[in-house]
């Protein structure tokens, strides 16, 4: 198995299939940081594609001081950061959107179909479009921590990283988005 | 001072972020603390709404599709650049001299191959499709193979074909409906490994979907059903457990599974259908240990739901 090293030199060099396996080694999480702060499809696209554009131009001055991985999340971020939507032909579709067409997509009534609307963590469509909304208010770093710690999951210090700025700074967003969330999401958390 | 400390804390260990000291010390605090214990299940709660909220994720069509556009862009914008390069040179030598018809046709033609591989080469990374004695069962079995991404029957789906993708480097395909048992051992790993509820709630509920009596399940799958249904956080994957299970078909280990929800499940939803199936499987409840019946008697009394708690009475003395 090629390391990312390997990989990147190889890639310099102008082997297209070394730059392929980076590509799809990393490019689901690319695309899952894109849809989670973006939460819409073409958006994500959008930014995926700016992304890894960045990277195969870049790649040839990227001289490995840091990871590969941290360099190409760290474009990820100021893509999504920077994104500013095209005014193109994109239909703008949310992604809660159910196209019966396509069997991979699905609805927030599948789900909760599935029952879950008998919980207090009711999964419906105007709880996700409260904390959407929410989101799309908050300033954008502190959106782009919070999507990164819960909906990727990544650790503070990843996130730091990423966002090339201490832990302690991650925090502080983390503390501030979650308080006013938690102060608009009120009538649903006391439900 | 030390009190905003530990509300600091408590937001930390709702997101995983603490050491096994901290976790320690800011539990004691609980203990001792009403204010802190409330804002903590307060935080609580909105970590599970907004994760359990967003759940959706690009399917395996949306990434092909990005990686293929990808891949088509800079293709093209290799091919023009060097074609730009190649072309001034190339085209200065040729057009100074006497084959000039010949030089432009030869010139053509190249292009429209080059056009043609641009358009027809198919660059796209989709996983290569493996064949089913490849895949090592051992592996799947004890969870050694990643699962990448899964795309999942539709609900109008015909084949009930579901779609994985093994490994991040060099990722492999497989596709297969849920009589294979790959799939369900596949499914399985999903629901033991995967901590996304999305991708649990959509897992039980197409199982729940594509099954009848019929249906043979593997063990493993049945295992991580009865695991999920009794262990996972989120109750609606409690739910489609339970609504999955209950298309197996019977055996006492369901049927106890069920008897657990009812004492167990702090949904009452969940409680519900429980009764309501294991009323309606009219079991002989004079099979029900002594134990277990001491532990529902003790439930009835401390249920609050007022239907269930005359369901559940009735469960009990109906076969007397």
């Amino acid at each position: 198995m090629q390391d990312d090293i390997q990989l990147v030199n190889e890639a310099q060099k102008g082997d297209k299939i070394a730059f392929e396996k980076l590509v799809m080694k990393y490019d689901r999480l690319v695309l899952n940081i894109a849809y989670g702060y973006k939460n819409n499809k073409d958006d994500a696209d959008d930014i995926y594609q700016e992304v890894f554009m960045r990277v195969y131009r870049g790649l040839k001055n990227f001289q490995s001081k840091s990871k590969f991985s941290t360099w190409l999340y760290r474009i990820t971020v100021n893509v999504c950061i920077e994104f500013k939507r095209k005014a193109k032909t994109h239909s703008h579709e949310p992604l809660n959107n159910f196209d019966e067409e396509n069997e991979n997509s699905f609805s927030y009534a599948e789900v909760i179909d599935s029952g879950m609307n008998t919980d207090q963590s009711t999964l419906d469509g105007e709880t996700a479009d409260l904390i959407q909304t929410e989101l799309d208010k908050l300033p954008k770093q502190l959106k782009m921590a919070f999507t990164l710690k819960y909906y990727q999951g990544f650790k503070i210090k990843e996130i730091s990283e990423m966002m090339n700025c201490t832990e302690g700074t991650i925090k502080s967003y983390l503390f501030t988005s979650s308080r006013k969330l938690r102060e608009k999401l009120k009538p649903i958390l006391e439900f | 001072m030390k009190h905003e400390r530990y509300k600091e804390l408590l937001e930390l260990n709702v997101l995983g972020e603490l050491t096994e000291e901290e976790e320690i010390e800011l539990k004691n605090h609980l203990f001792e603390c009403n204010e802190c214990s409330e804002e903590y299940a307060r935080i609580k709660k909105m970590y599970s709404v907004v994760t359990a909220n967003k759940i959706i994720l690009p399917t395996d069509n949306d990434l092909i599709n990005a990686r293929k556009r990808l891949f088509n862009t800079i293709d093209s914008e290799t091919a023009e650049g060097e074609l730009t390069q190649k072309s001034e040179s190339i085209f200065d030598r040729i057009f100074a001299k006497k084959y000039r018809i010949a030089f432009g046709s030869f010139a053509l033609i190249l292009i429209g191959l080059i056009a043609g591989y641009i358009l027809f080469n198919n660059l796209n990374p989709t996983p290569k499709l493996i064949a089913d004695n490849i895949i090592d069962l051992d592996k799947i079995e004890k969870g050694d193979i990643k699962i990448s991404s899964i795309s999942f029957p539709g609900k109008f789906s015909k084949n009930g074909e579901y779609g994985f993708t093994l490994g991040d480097e060099n990722p492999i395909s497989y596709k297969g409906n849920l009589n294979d048992v790959i799939v369900q051992k596949l499914l399985a790993n999903t629901l033991v490994e995967t901590s996304n509820p999305g991708y649990k709630i959509r897992t039980v509920n197409s199982i729940a979907r594509q099954t009848n009596k019929s249906f043979i399940p593997d063990p493993q799958i049945k295992k991580a059903l009865m695991s999920s249904l009794k262990n996972d956080k989120n109750p609606g994957v409690r739910k489609g457990a339970l609504n999955a299970l209950i298309n197996f078909p019977f055996e006492t280990d369901i049927r106890d599974a069920l008897l657990y929800t009812l004492e167990h499940d702090e949904n009452a939803s969940n409680r519900m259908d429980a009764i309501n199936v294991l009323l309606a499987m009219n079991f002989n409840s004079a099979a029900i240990d002594n134990d277990t019946r001491s532990r529902i008697e003790l439930g009835i009394q401390k249920e609050d739901n007022e239907v269930i708690k005359f369901k559940t009475t009735k469960l009990l003395i109906g076969g007397k």
